[in-house]
């Protein structure tokens, strides 16, 4: 029977169940609320980045967007009172101090309705954008062209009109289609080798409206623009990375300024970009970090110059950017055996050659030159494919007998080692340098080439043995001989046949003169 | 008896033996100096053979050299033995050929036209030379491989001046100053082309033209060897003929003719040889400048002008100093320098300090 004791015995636990389930409840509830309030606070002033990817003030967090995070980290550089000085990107609006009208700014960057913005270029100087609904480009130099054309050739209303004068020579290779221009059909070359003709640039922009250059350092380009074009507004200079420097940085930045503000298809473009970059660099910078440095291959890079076979004599040493990736990559660059001023162009012999395998095979170390890789840059135009094998074959020529028999030589083409399709050159050193890293095992070149055709909007190439060119490890045969012989006889046919002539022209002459 | 201003020269046989043997202590002395000129050539070539990158004793190089020496066909084994015979044996000899066949050809020069400041670029070799490899740089022009087009264009071209200067001769009277006018009309000619080209070239090909043009030995092999040394030895030899010739024109061509001389046509002939020296070497080692008209200079401090002595001399001063130089640009820093900017860099204050020291006026 169901009594009074038993009913108060049934409340009572009923209570303390009661009790026990609101404190849990409460308990979780003060779990989520404590995470919340965290994530709330999450950014703060140890977040800010003064090495971001994106050039673009406002970026404070230093990531490849500018977004809600960067505006919790300016409220946080607020709070602690921090300078301009000491935390530029959050400088948004470039007005010398950091506080709500640079919320405010940022905040407007990422609805839309910003009409303009401030980036830093790779001169270190900040440059005022005005955001366009459309951008008429001119892209001076390969590199620089490779990366915009990227970004926009998905898009309809974005156009590059103009490029360096030996843009043709990449038509091939790029595919590239040029907007129809007012004098001269589908292509205008207004530049030439870094020299910006301002005449043509003002052509284009009295049928345009506006035009943005893109291009380099002015210590190499376009000298004379920002004179030229001073207090025009609608000629905007751009001074980006391409090749000097870090590309995916460079295209970023150019994706935001064409299209982040507006969120268009250029903007997408730069996202996909980056994702595709960091697929595949997030894999090899993790692999390499494990990699210790005593263990790393010994290699140098060579540019060869396409102009001029038989100069496989140039070493590309610290600054040079191909010396930054192999390291990058996992190798252990010993171009600066040959010099360390920065840069390109160290020519050395066979002898020179000689001397840092011996160096360095009996060294602490006790490996030689493990690979060599040699980047002719002629690679553009007709027979380009032919300058990348026959780079592999002239390296040997060249430094065979002088070098190890197990040095590994191989070419990879100018094409993709620089500017937006460097990607593929990181899989193929990272490929190459560890064949049997299980991370790296779905690497491959062709694979990669093909995504960044994709990414570019253009057909897939079915051949792309022109990019690189994988040199057998060479053997001791004796030295490249059998060309030199050919060339004797060359050079002595030539020689008896000019000096004939000119004997012959004199002989005739003075005896005419006698007559 | 001969007089000279009222006195007697020659009053006795005494006088006529002393003068004699005077002249016969002179011509021992500068035989001697060019047997002391071929020791020191060899000297600073067996020590240029120690000099290089690669790090390998002075003992073993000559080992090298002397087992290589006793057979020459023997196949090269080790990385030394390729170092020591194949880079630095064709590298000096280039640069012996280089430096006599160029101090010969400025001798020449200079003799012939009479002029001190002329050198084998003069008649603007140098230019044409520069203008044909740029051409065949800029075209990828090849034959066989792109570096043999542009060494035999580099050879093509820098013979223009030489037959432009024979078909002018058949219009004009072929005097020094007419070849030196010509040369320079062609030279500014050639010079408008080549900056031309550069300017509408990438910067890729504008360097590799201009490494070419600052000279070098670098590309210095035995197969380029041959060639080189074969047309520079033809020419020194066919000059080395003509030194009576040289002689009577260095005394003025009113004197030449005198003593039967065609000057004209020695001149065309003598320009002949000298363009085809000149382009012989330029072709393949780039332009290297200064030794035509410095190592002559110096040759006459010690030897006069006496073409029969000067050209041989000037041939051993020539080979020394580009030898000498070529130690300095490999001893400098990791990789060697050009020697074109070396021979430049140090024959010029050398020259003016032998210039203010000579006493006597040796032109």
């Amino acid at each position: 029977m169901y009594t009074l004791t038993d009913k108060m015995n049934l409340s009572k636990h009923a209570f303390i169940l009661a009790a026990v389930l609101i404190a849990a409840v409460a308990a979780i509830g003060a779990v989520v609320i404590i995470n919340g309030a965290d994530d709330s606070d999450a950014a703060s002033v140890k977040d800010y980045s003064a090495t971001p990817i994106l050039w673009i003030y406002g970026n404070c967090d230093g990531d490849h967007d500018i977004d809600t995070k960067d505006v919790e980290v300016i409220n946080a550089v607020i709070a602690a009172g921090g300078s301009a000085s000491a935390y530029s990107w959050c400088d948004a609006n470039q007005d010398g101090v950091i506080d709500e009208d640079d919320v405010e700014f940022v905040e407007s960057m990422i609805d839309g309705t910003a009409l303009y913005l401030y980036y830093l270029n790779i001169d270190d100087k900040v440059c005022y954008f005005a955001v366009r609904d459309q951008v008429n480009i001119v892209s001076v130099n390969q590199c620089n062209l490779q990366t915009v054309n990227l970004i926009i050739n998905k898009d309809k209303n974005n156009k590059v009109i103009g490029s360096d004068q030996q843009v043709k020579k990449y038509n091939n290779v790029f595919n590239i289609n040029f907007a129809d221009t007012p004098d001269k059909g589908a292509l205008v070359t207004g530049t030439k080798n870094g020299e910006v003709q301002a005449e043509i640039i003002s052509t284009l922009e009295d049928y345009y409206g506006h035009v943005e250059i893109t291009l380099g350092s002015v210590s190499r380009y376009g000298q004379t623009l920002e004179t030229d074009f001073a207090g025009d507004e609608n000629v905007s200079i751009i001074r980006l990375p391409s090749w000097e420097g870090n590309a995916l940085e460079g295209l970023m930045t150019y994706g935001y300024l064409f299209g982040g503000v507006q969120n268009n298809s250029c903007w997408k473009q730069a996202l996909a970009y980056y994702d595709w970059y960091m697929g595949y660099y997030s894999v090899i910078e993790k692999e390499v970090a494990k990699i210790p440095e005593s263990s790393r291959a010994n290699i140098l890079t060579m540019y060869v110059k396409d102009c001029y076979a038989g100069a496989t004599d140039t070493v590309l040493n610290q600054g040079s950017g191909d010396y930054e990736r192999s390291l990058l990559c996992g190798g252990n660059n010993i171009g600066n055996f040959f010099g360390t001023s920065a840069g390109e162009y160290q020519p050395v012999t066979a002898e020179d050659m000689a001397a840092c395998e011996k160096q360095y095979r009996t060294g602490d170390r006790n490996r030689g030159i493990d690979f060599i890789f040699v980047e002719p840059s002629g690679v553009y135009g007709d027979g380009g494919k032919d300058y990348v094998i026959n780079a592999v074959q002239l390296a040997i020529d060249e430094f065979q007998g002088y070098i190890n028999d197990n040095t590994q030589i191989y070419s990879i083409s100018f094409m993709v080692t620089t500017a937006a399709p460097v990607v593929v050159s990181y899989v193929f050193y990272a490929k190459t340098l560890f064949p049997n890293n299980a991370a790296f095992k779905d690497f491959d070149v062709n694979k990669a080439f093909n995504e960044y055709l994709q990414l570019c909007g253009w057909s897939n190439r079915a051949d792309v043995s022109d990019i690189v060119s994988y040199g057998p490890g060479h053997t001791n045969s004796g030295g490249g001989g059998s060309s030199g012989d050919n060339n004797t006889v060359i050079y002595i046919a030539v020689a008896v046949v000019v000096i004939v002539a000119i004997l012959g022209l004199a002989v005739f002459l003075l005896r005419k003169r006698g007559a | 008896m001969l007089k000279k201003k009222g006195k007697d020269i020659v009053s006795s046989d005494e006088d006529v033996t002393r003068m004699y043997t005077s002249y016969r202590t002179s011509r021992s002395k500068k035989l001697l100096a060019i047997i002391i000129l071929f020791v020191i050539l060899i000297a600073a070539s067996l020590y240029g053979l120690t000099v290089g990158s690669y790090p390998i004793s002075f003992q073993e190089v000559y080992e090298i050299l002397l087992k290589r020496l006793s057979d020459l066909w023997a196949a090269i084994g080790s990385v030394d033995e390729r170092v020591v015979w194949n880079q630095r044996m064709p590298r000096l000899l280039t640069a012996i050929v280089a430096g006599a066949g160029l101090a010969v050809a400025g001798a020449a020069m200079q003799s012939m036209m009479k002029n001190p400041l002329a050198d084998p670029y003069t008649t603007g070799i140098s230019s044409g030379a520069s203008f044909g490899a740029v051409i065949a740089i800029a075209f990828g022009i090849a034959i066989g491989t792109l570096e043999t087009g542009t060494t035999i264009l580099a050879f093509v071209f820098a013979l223009v001046p030489a037959a432009v200067i024979i078909l002018l001769s058949t219009f004009k009277k072929t005097s020094p100053s007419m070849m030196i006018l010509a040369g320079l009309s062609v030279m500014y000619i050639f010079n408008a082309m080549t900056q031309y080209m550069m300017l509408v070239v990438d910067s890729e090909t504008m360097e590799a033209a201009y490494q070419w043009t600052i000279g070098t030995l670098n590309k210095a092999s035995w197969s380029t060897l041959p060639i080189m040394a074969g047309v520079t030895i033809v020419g020194v030899f066919a000059i080395m003929c003509m030194t009576k010739y040289l002689n009577a024109m260095n005394s003025g061509d009113n004197y030449a003719k005198t003593v039967g001389v065609n000057v004209g046509r020695i001149r065309i002939f003598i320009l002949v040889l000298v363009s085809i020296i000149a382009a012989g070497i330029v072709s393949f080692t780039g332009i290297i400048g200064f030794v035509g008209l410095v190592a002559p200079h110096i040759t006459r401090i010690f030897l006069g002008s006496d073409n029969k002595l000067l050209i041989p001399g000037s041939m051993l001063v020539g080979a020394i100093v580009m030898v000498a130089c070529d130690i300095v640009a490999k001893s400098f820093t990791t990789v060697a320098l050009p020697i074109g900017i070396v021979t430049s860099f140090i024959g010029g204050p050398v020259f003016l300090f032998l210039i203010i020291r000579q006493k006597k006026e040796i032109w």
